[in-house]
């Protein structure tokens, strides 16, 4: 490199510095142009990609779209362009149990049992799709892929998410439990992302004892510090208290799009006499709706109304009521029996549940405490019967009149001790044959439980006989008294209340529960259900568990009792043929009729029941002893405008429920039920609204 | 230091004027070239940053009003003419525009589909040209 600074004397350096120079430039200015070319290459790309994946996106958003039209649907797109034409989208679907490919859709919404995708066997869950989109921008391919069920995707844990602020007054609970039938408990959250302002969460106690019970969190979006955004009062465990928590994710149903499917198929007008109204399949009204009594949605019914929705009654069955105006049930959603009974309430508008104050009336009723007799008449044919022996013990060993307190203390206890043995029974042997052994090798303990709820002979026998001391000593000494339910029933009876008072529905709820606690070969009248024995050997009662679907408790024998008496091993003394095996309709009856047991809270036996899920854009209030079991979420839409209630309002004095927010009254509880929404089996019934469980690549 | 340059003839002397001449000639032509190209690299740097800001900020776009729960609504909503917001404050912000190196202007296009689905069409524009634009379907 020497000759390149001696310069003097050397012929051509100024060409060499020139080349050297114009190379250096050239380098320079080409690299700047190869940077500059390959950074816009880089963005374009980068562009590209994002329009591939909003493409695919598009594609997912077009299928859940026509799945939501028809839950059978299975198309299929090829390089569909978007309208811009900047970018495309693929989707193709394979017969169910087809080998699919890894850009293959399955579509499993409308089937019970698993079904495989490229990911392996069973990998798609029943009553859910998995979904494979495609999205291509120039050189960009982007692919989405998603699990969506039928129903909402209901967040695990959450026993109400709202977007306003929160009002609660009086005795209320938040729980969770594993299901209807496994009472262990799960954590309950309540979450409202309102992210702003001061006390957005309020309680207050009305009455000394009343307080706010939360198994899980109960946490706010706003920023500002817990003591700020809460007022609870009386105070509980601040642990549970949190402000400055992320908004969480609710689902948004279209509600309107919903209702609009049904707009050509007008059902027949509702009667506007009162009295139990039966629906079946799809149900469109296009104005108001109002049903005085009881409204009954058979399997997987639809209830359409472009309207508001009024029911002075209960609710019960399984299905789906979407309503594109403000709800309003005065009843409760009882749905007794059946795990997978439950009724989800989709309202575009407010949502209002008025329980029937039955708490405020058994208080009440405690406090004048009038004098309760038996009904001897009603029991005549049964206690006449014979063995007489056993009747002259019911009326040797229990009054024939005792307070209302007395009576109401002593169901209570026993429905309480009742409900130990079977939620125990239940964890302990998940398998229903296991469990039905278990609570008949408890048989005696639970008669003479039973004679306290209800009519059972056979219980009042073991009083008598001291076969049950460990039972005597729940009561107070001489204070035992038979068929609580029954007596309780007909003083409520006696009261003479209308269709809608505390008087009748607790009556009912009374007379519910002595029927299903009766001894299981007798009817309420008192005749027995088919004699001595069945034909092949079993109890008497066997016939009413066999036949449990059509369970009448006016004219069939106690259900609990028929179907845990049944012995499990030959009873020669009696020549009774055991069941050692049961049918899968049979374990399906244990489990559904160990439920119906189970769904009572004894502290809230006066309480209106709510199973399944309610959403709401309005607001949610409740009020009136209700029970919510299941989810509730509330999506304020700005749209729906303020709720404005007679009779109930802010502690601030405040009466205008803005959409999102949430009041909660009286003897007021919200449990969330892990199964309902488990893997989407348990999600919403019925077709319509499909959700997005888990993006599976992206 | 002798910066002198020998002549054509081997004989010390200045150039003539028509060899500076051509010389400059020829280094102007280079320098354009070389210049042209310098700036045109620079400006795909340039532009490649503001597709890249627009692209982010069309994105962010998309975002929030996939995560909006109710005040989509259907229309033109270009952010050069600010469209008055609608009751419920759509569209979001960055709508209209937003400063960042340099002012990008937000356009929202918003067509219903069917009664199940937006078509959201997002660009963003400089004062002069359009930069980029994503699009997709959203559940209404």
């Amino acid at each position: 490199m020497k000759f390149l600074f001696r310069t003097r004397g050397v012929a051509g350096f100024a060409l060499a510095y020139f080349l050297i120079i114009s190379a250096l430039i050239i380098m320079l200015t080409g690299s700047t142009l190869v940077l500059g070319r390959e950074g816009l290459r880089t963005t374009r790309g980068g562009v590209d990609a994002s329009r591939a994946l909003y493409a695919a996106e598009a594609g997912m958003n077009l299928i859940i779209a026509e799945l939501e039209r028809d839950s059978n649907w299975t198309g299929s797109a090829d390089d569909v362009a978007m309208p811009g034409g900047a970018a495309s989208y693929s989707f193709e679907f394979v017969a169910i149990g087809a080998t699919a490919g890894m850009d293959q859709s399955i579509n499993n919404l409308s089937q019970d049992t698993s079904a495989p995708s490229y990911r392996g066997t069973d990998t798609v869950p029943p009553h859910s799709a998995l979904l494979v989109v495609t999205g291509r921008s120039g050189l960009a391919t982007r692919t989405v892929e998603a699990l969506v069920v039928s129903g909402m995707n209901v967040r695990e844990g959450e026993a109400l998410i709202a977007t306003g602020k929160v009002d609660m007054v009086g005795d209320v609970k938040i729980d969770g439990r594993k299901s209807l039938v496994n009472m262990e408990t799960v954590p309950a959250d309540f979450h409202t992302n309102i992210d702003f302002g001061e006390v957005q969460v309020r309680y207050r106690s009305a009455d000394s004892g009343q307080q706010l019970e939360v198994t899980g969190n109960l946490t706010c979006s706003s920023p500002l510090p817990e003591s700020d955004v809460f007022n609870i009062n009386p105070p509980i465990d601040l642990t549970k208290l949190r402000s400055n928590k992320p908004a969480k994710w609710i689902p948004r149903p279209n509600i309107q799009a919903m209702v609009d499917d049904g707009i050509g198929s007008l059902s027949t007008p509702i009667p506007t006499t009162p009295g139990e109204l039966r629906m079946s399949g799809q149900n469109y009204y296009d104005d108001d709706v109002t049903v005085q009594g009881d409204l009954v949605l058979e399997d997987g019914t639809v209830l359409l109304v472009d309207g508001n929705l009024t029911v002075n009654g209960s609710i019960s069955g399984r299905g789906q009521v979407v309503v594109n105006g403000n709800t309003s049930f005065f009843g409760e959603a009882r749905v007794a029996f059946y795990q997978d009974d439950y009724v989800s309430l989709l309202s575009k508008g407010h949502v209002v549940l008025r329980g029937f104050k039955g708490q405020e009336y058994m208080k009440a009723l405690a406090l004048s405490n009038p004098t309760l007799t038996r009904d001897t008449a009603y029991y005549a044919a049964y206690l006449d019967d014979p063995p007489a022996p056993i009747n002259d013990l019911v009326n040797q060993f229990y009054p024939s009149s005792t307070t209302a307190e007395v009576a109401w203390q002593n169901l209570q206890t026993a429905l309480g001790e009742i409900h130990g043995v079977v939620a125990v029974a239940a964890e302990a042997y998940p398998d229903p044959s296991e469990l039905r052994v278990n609570l008949y090798e408890q048989d005696i303990r639970l008669d003479t439980l039973m004679a306290v709820v209800s009519s059972h002979r056979a219980g009042a026998d073991n009083w008598s006989t001291g076969l049950e001391p460990s039972v005597s000593a729940l009561f107070p000494p001489d204070g035992v008294t038979y068929n609580n339910a029954g007596m309780l029933a007909g003083y409520m009876e006696g009261q003479g209340g209308g269709p809608l008072s505390a008087s009748r529905f607790l009556g009912e709820r009374f007379r519910y529960l002595e029927d299903l606690f009766r001894i299981g070969d007798y009817r309420r009248d008192g005749a027995q259900v088919s004699g001595p024995m069945t034909a092949d050997g079993g109890l008497p009662s066997l016939p009413v568990f066999l036949n449990y679907e059509d369970w009448d408790p006016r004219l069939d024998g106690g259900l609990f009792d028929a179907m845990q008496s049944q012995p499990n091993k030959p009873l020669e003394e009696f020549g009774v043929e055991p069941i050692e095996t049961l049918t899968p309709p049979q374990e399906q009856a244990v489990l559904d009729i160990v439920q119906s047991v189970l769904q009572y809270d004894i502290d809230r036996l006066g309480s209106a029941h709510f199973k399944g899920v309610v959403y709401t854009s309005g607001a949610f209030v409740a009020t009136g002893d209700v029970v919510v079991r299941g989810s509730v979420l509330v999506n304020g839409d700005p749209t729906v405008g303020p709720l404005e209630l007679e009779d109930v309002s802010f502690e601030s004095g405040e009466k205008s429920f803005l959409p999102g927010d949430v009041g909660l009254y009286g003897y007021t509880s919200l449990s969330y039920v892990e199964e309902f929404f488990d893997d989407g089996i348990h999600n919403l019934a019925g077709n319509g609204v499909l959700d997005i469980k888990r993006w599976t690549s992206r | 230091m002798d910066l002198s340059v020998r002549g054509p003839r081997g004989s010390k002397g200045a150039f003539s004027l028509l060899e500076i001449m051509l010389t400059l000639g020829l280094l102007s032509i280079v320098f354009v070239i070389v210049f042209t190209v310098l700036i045109g690299g620079l400006q795909m740097q340039t532009r490649a940053e503001s597709v890249e800001v627009a692209s982010s900020i069309a994105r962010e776009m998309l975002e929030r009003i996939k995560t909006l729960p109710f005040s989509v609504s259907e229309g033109s909503y270009d952010g050069r003419v600010p469209n008055p917001p609608t009751a419920l404050d759509f569209p979001p912000a960055p709508y209209p525009a937003v400063e960042r190196g340099a002012l990008y202007y937000v356009k929202v296009d918003v067509v219903a589909r069917d009664e199940r689905l937006w078509q959201v069409s997002v660009s963003v524009s400089t004062a002069d040209r359009l930069m980029t634009s994503v699009e997709s379907f959203l559940r209404r």
